[in-house]
Order: C-alpha cells, then sequence, then structure tokens
C-alpha cells in the first residue's frame, strides 16, 4: 500500500480546485481573448529585440542584423505607411530621461540603430513579463471588404540600466503603451488575424530601485 | 552573399544529438457516438501535453517523431505495424504510445485479472479476434532499445463489448501561444529524462469503464443537448493529464517522477468519479537486454542540411496539401519542424542559422509564402505573416523565447514550394 505523502494530497487536491474553477471561466471566455494574448507575446518580442539591440554582449554586425529582422513586426514593416488617408514617415518611438522633461519621438528604425551604438560600457534592458502587461479592448478603425481594422493598446514597464567604465551609470524605470494593429479577415476557412505594432508612448519615467 | 555561401557549405555539416521522442497517438474520432468528443480530446492532449513536452525536450537536443493516427487511418493493421516498424536509433530515445479510443476485456476469472489487467484497445472496430491488447503494446514499445517507454490507453476497461460514452471537458482556453515556464520545462525534462524502464497505464481499473466530465454548457445537460455539443466534454483521463500540465506544473516545486505523476493523475480521476474510475499503472525498470541486441549509441552523425533541405522539398508535392495524420505527411512535417526547431536554436551559431534562414527561403518556400499561427487547442488562427519576415524572426529568435515550431499543414504551388503554413508556437515563460 503506497504512502500519499502530503505534497501528492496537496497538489492532488488543487488540481480538483483548479479544474472546477477553470471550467466555469472557460464559459465566459471571449473571441477576442484568442488574439489578445498573441499582441502581448508580439510586445514581448520587441523588448526582446530592443535588449538584444542595446546589450554590449553582442558583435555590431549581428546586432544589426537582429535590427533588420526584427522591422517587420511593426506595421509598415518599420517604414512608411498609409492611416486615415495620412501618409506616414514609420511607426515611432518616444524616449524619455529622469534627468529631463523632454519627451523626445524617433522613427522607430532609428531608435534601433541609437540602441545599437548606445554610448555607455554596460546596458541592460529589462520589460513587463506577458502575464503583467495590460491590453486594452479592440477599437475598430475601417473596414475595407471582407478585412476590418482595430486598434487596441498594450502596456508594459521598461527597466533601463547604462554604466560607464569610470563607474558612473544612469538607470530609469519608463510606463510605456503601444498602438497594436490587428486586422480581421472573414475567410471561407473562418476569421484571421494579422497583428503589426505601432507607435509607442512614453508615459511616464522615474528613477527606481534596483532591488525592485 | 559569397562569404554566405562559402561559410554555409563549411558549416553545413553540424554535429548533432541523434535522440528522438517518438509519439504514437491512436485517437478514434470516428465512432458514431463519441467520435466527435475524441476529435475535441486530440486537440487538447496536443496543444496541452504532446506539444508542451516536444518543446521542453527539444530545449536539450531532443527531435520529435510523431505518428498522429485519427479518423480512418485508426485501425488495428495500421497500429501493429506502426508498432513493429519504429525504429530507435539511440540508446536515449524515449517512446510515447497514447491510444483514446473504445476498450474491452474478456470475461475472466480474479486471476487473469490480476495478471492482465490492462485492457484490449478495439480501433475503431468491433472484429474481437482484432483487438490490441494494451500489454501487447507496451511489450513491444519496451523491447525496442529505447531509455523510457511510456504506453497510455485511454479506454474502458469493461467486460465485454459495453463501452462508455466519452465526455468532452473545456480545457482552461488559452487562445494565444503556448508558454511554458521554466519550472514546467524543468518537471517535463525531469519527468522524460531522468527516467529508464517501461511504463504502463489505463484510464479504468478492470471491469470498470471510462467516462467524461462536463466543462461547458448547462448543467444538468440533456442528454440530446448533450450529444449535440461535444465541445462540451474530455475523457476524464486526458483530461487530468492536461489540467495537470496547465494548472499545477508552474509552481510544482518537488522533483517529479512517473510514479509521483500518474498517481496525482489517478488519484484525480478516481476523486471525481466517486471511485467509479480508477487508473492504474506500473512502473518498470528497464529490461535486461543480451548485450549483442543492446541499442548501439549513433556515432555523431554529420548531418548534411543541404541533403536534410532536398528530403523535405522532394516530398512536396504540385498544388498538393499536407495535413498532419495524412497517411506520407508525417515524414515531411517531421522534417520540417526539425529544420525549424534547428533555425530557432540559440546554442547554435548566428551565421549557421542565418544560412539556414537562406536555404530554407529559397529552396522551400515560394516567394510571398504565407504563415499562419494556431492557438493552442484549436485550428484558429490568431495571426499570420510573409514566411519570409517569420524566418527572419526565427533566425533570430532573442533571448531564445520561441522553445518549439510545430507543423500543422502545408500547401504547395505549381513548382513544389509551400505557399502556405500552418504552424503553433510555443514560448519559453521568461
Amino acid at each position: 500500500m503506497k504512502v500519499i505523502n502530503n505534497t501528492l494530497k496537496l497538489a492532488l487536491m488543487l488540481i480538483v480546485i483548479m479544474a472546477y474553477s477553470i471550467s466555469a471561466n472557460a464559459q465566459n471566455y471571449n473571441q477576442e481573448e484568442k488574439f489578445l494574448q498573441r499582441v502581448k507575446e508580439r510586445v514581448k518580442l520587441m523588448n526582446d529585440y530592443v535588449s538584444y539591440m542595446a546589450s554590449k554582449s553582442y558583435k555590431k554586425d549581428t546586432k544589426k542584423y537582429y535590427l533588420k529582422k526584427s522591422l517587420p513586426l511593426f506595421i509598415g514593416n518599420g517604414y512608411e505607411y498609409e492611416e486615415n488617408g495620412v501618409t506616414k514617415k514609420g511607426v515611432t518611438m518616444q524616449t524619455t530621461s529622469v534627468n529631463n522633461d523632454k519627451v523626445k519621438t524617433t522613427l522607430i528604425r532609428d531608435y534601433f540603430k541609437h540602441l545599437v551604438g548606445l554610448p555607455y560600457a554596460i546596458v541592460d534592458i529589462k520589460s513587463t513579463e506577458i502575464a503583467d502587461m495590460k491590453v486594452s479592448g479592440l477599437k475598430k478603425v475601417d473596414s475595407y471588404g471582407n478585412k476590418t481594422l482595430y486598434t487596441c493598446t498594450c502596456q508594459y514597464v521598461q527597466y533601463f540600466i547604462g554604466g560607464y567604465k569610470d563607474g558612473y551609470f544612469y538607470k530609469d524605470k519608463t510606463t510605456k503603451r503601444i498602438v497594436c494593429y490587428v486586422e480581421t479577415e472573414e475567410t471561407e476557412d473562418g476569421q484571421e488575424y494579422m497583428i503589426k505594432l505601432g507607435d509607442v508612448e512614453a508615459i511616464h519615467t522615474e528613477d527606481y530601485n534596483i532591488k525592485e | 552573399m559569397r562569404k554566405f555561401l562559402i561559410l554555409f557549405a563549411i558549416i553545413t555539416y553540424m554535429f548533432a544529438n541523434a535522440q528522438t521522442i517518438h509519439w504514437l497517438t491512436f485517437i478514434d474520432t470516428t465512432d458514431p457516438n463519441v467520435g466527435q468528443i475524441d476529435v475535441y480530446g486530440r486537440q487538447m492532449l496536443y496543444g496541452y501535453f504532446i506539444n508542451e513536452v516536444n518543446a521542453a525536450l527539444g530545449i536539450k537536443g531532443y527531435k520529435s517523431d510523431i505518428q498522429d493516427f485519427y479518423g480512418p487511418r485508426v485501425t488495428p493493421e495500421n497500429c501493429k505495424d506502426a508498432i513493429e516498424m519504429l525504429k530507435i536509433t539511440d540508446p536515449d530515445d524515449i517512446i510515447v504510445f497514447y491510444y483514446i479510443g473504445h476498450g474491452v476485456r474478456p470475461a475472466t476469472g480474479s486471476d487473469y485479472i490480476k495478471r492482465h489487467p490492462y485492457p484490449q484497445m478495439c480501433l475503431a472496430q468491433s472484429d474481437e479476434s482484432k483487438y490490441i491488447p494494451l500489454e501487447w503494446v507496451d511489450e513491444q514499445l519496451s523491447s525496442k532499445g529505447a531509455r523510457l517507454s511510456v504506453t497510455i490507453g485511454m479506454c474502458c476497461n469493461s467486460i465485454g463489448s459495453n463501452v462508455s460514452v466519452k465526455d468532452e471537458p473545456n480545457f482552461s482556453p488559452n487562445y494565444g501561444a503556448t508558454y511554458l515556464s521554466s519550472n514546467k520545462i524543468r518537471l517535463i525534462q525531469e519527468l522524460f529524462m531522468n527516467t529508464e524502464g517501461h511504463i504502463i497505464a489505463t484510464s479504468s481499473s478492470p471491469t470498470q469503464t471510462s467516462g467524461c466530465v462536463q466543462i461547458a454548457g448547462p448543467q444538468p445537460c440533456h442528454p440530446i443537448l448533450a450529444m449535440q455539443n461535444p465541445q462540451w466534454f474530455r475523457d476524464w483521463y486526458s483530461f487530468a493529464i492536461c489540467s495537470f500540465f496547465q494548472t499545477q506544473m508552474d509552481n510544482y516545486n518537488k522533483s517529479l517522477d512517473w510514479n509521483d505523476f500518474l498517481y496525482i493523475i489517478s488519484g484525480f480521476v478516481d476523486t471525481n468519479t466517486h471511485g467509479a474510475q480508477t487508473p492504474i499503472y506500473d512502473v518498470y525498470p528497464p529490461k535486461v537486454v543480451a548485450s549483442s541486441q543492446r541499442t548501439k549509441p549513433a556515432a555523431q552523425q554529420r548531418i548534411d542540411i543541404e541533403v536534410q533541405i532536398n528530403n523535405t522539398q522532394k516530398k512536396q508535392v504540385q498544388n498538393e496539401t499536407i495535413q498532419k495524420g495524412d497517411k506520407d505527411s508525417r515524414d515531411w512535417i517531421n522534417e520540417l519542424t526539425n529544420l525549424l526547431s534547428t533555425l530557432i536554436n540559440v546554442s547554435l551559431a548566428d551565421s549557421d542559422r542565418q544560412a539556414l534562414e537562406m536555404r530554407l527561403n529559397e529552396n522551400l518556400f515560394a516567394k510571398n509564402a504565407v504563415v499562419r499561427f494556431l492557438a493552442q487547442g484549436s485550428d484558429d488562427v490568431i495571426d499570420k505573416s510573409e514566411v519570409s519576415n517569420w524566418l527572419g524572426i526565427l533566425a533570430t529568435n532573442p533571448n531564445g523565447r520561441i522553445i518549439k515550431v510545430i507543423v500543422e499543414e502545408g500547401t504547395f504551388d505549381a513548382n513544389n514550394k509551400i505557399k502556405t503554413l500552418k504552424v503553433r508556437e510555443i514560448y519559453k515563460q521568461k
């Protein structure tokens, strides 16, 4: 006869509770949830690229290759695109500093180039995990034929540390909000989605305790 | 460009681990009573168990070889052939067999039940002479020379031809990509890589039937409404496995072996069915095999990527579609899945992966090919992209976030190149 250890008993009890609660929640699930998780994943992937391009651990040529491969995440593939009849030069990224109140708006491709060549000796950029990102509901923007364009926003926090060889370092914590474009298309196989990222707004910047 | 080609020519030979996890799944989706339920059961099993195991083991270099039988291809003959033809080339290989369908057992005395507690699988037909004993599968697979074989039968174990109705549980919907936490990855790797021997398990004890749980729809549910809505039900046993994977593994902080895992699964089913269905299992040490019969480790293989790509391309048929489950699809799907696993492997040099990206783009895919991303556990398309852009993301894969790409379906143009592809992606959570 097997001895039932406490850990297994607890796991068993938790599964029973979780399974019933999951069943109840499942009934409230709606269509939008299908791809809002994917939206968060795209934003996280963008932040992974940001982190990689800023890091001093990789060669510049490699980082430039990553830059090139990251741009298709964005609407217009990071270049010119049209919105509401207006031609835009490209997706933009806002940057701020704890040292002043200026908000700088740069084209995303230029922001990434700047990341590749940051003047620090050491750079570390981290961002919110997917589970902690906040995504808004969808807002309809336009429809054309069997396609409809929506936007939503995704909010996350970015932590930046840059250090020089003399020991001076700069750090900040910025809450950012990115616009995400979701195009839905009715096809003979059902509804399909395509997700592209848009402009990034810097909402708030502050210093932070490294232990956060 | 020239530098790339020279570099590629130099590095086309890649040393690679040869170990593989082989999956044989037989899921009866044609039964007039419960076949539709098992369609959802199959999606759940692949979405919440099989794909996750492959992703976690892929990090350790394991290739995946999936033989997915469903629909009219679930037959005793195909089952026997698949088992007999399965080849193991590395002593660290793993084999997992999973059956969902009807099962029975003969009316015998208790001595026989004690010696042979596991059921026979009906495999979508009623000719009793063709039923395959689960124990035979375990016997065959455990003699192949793999480090670990796991044989699971989700079916009734009742006497005679009265088989149980299977319901469909509505599982925790995760309509995005699949995410694996580092803890879950650790546990999956522990479970599959730290065990030698063979395991056999089934969803009910001798003389019991295997039932289902309703996870959506009104309760109590009128039987007619239930028949009209198979998507509201799943079989208890597969649901228990997937539920443990989804709700417990992220925070389970002890080590996990097969005895622990199957004990939890069995307890879950037994508790929820109030003792009406008690899964059973046995975990055995490795068989003693004569040294002449032991699988010898494959010599480190020089894998010519060009050869691999050419082999994959040869299977692409003009203006055709390959879907998982088609007779000749398995090799193409497994090969392309493994090529994409190489592409996302961040332990390989960037230059190797960039070169592979270029070769895949040129040789296998049409210009303007489109890839569609499927949700976990369903066939909903949650995103799409031009393949050329997507391959660039895979070849860079910053922080190694993408840990597995699973190919589900491909269609080819008049030049035998992939024009549309359907895949699922699995991500590391942190």
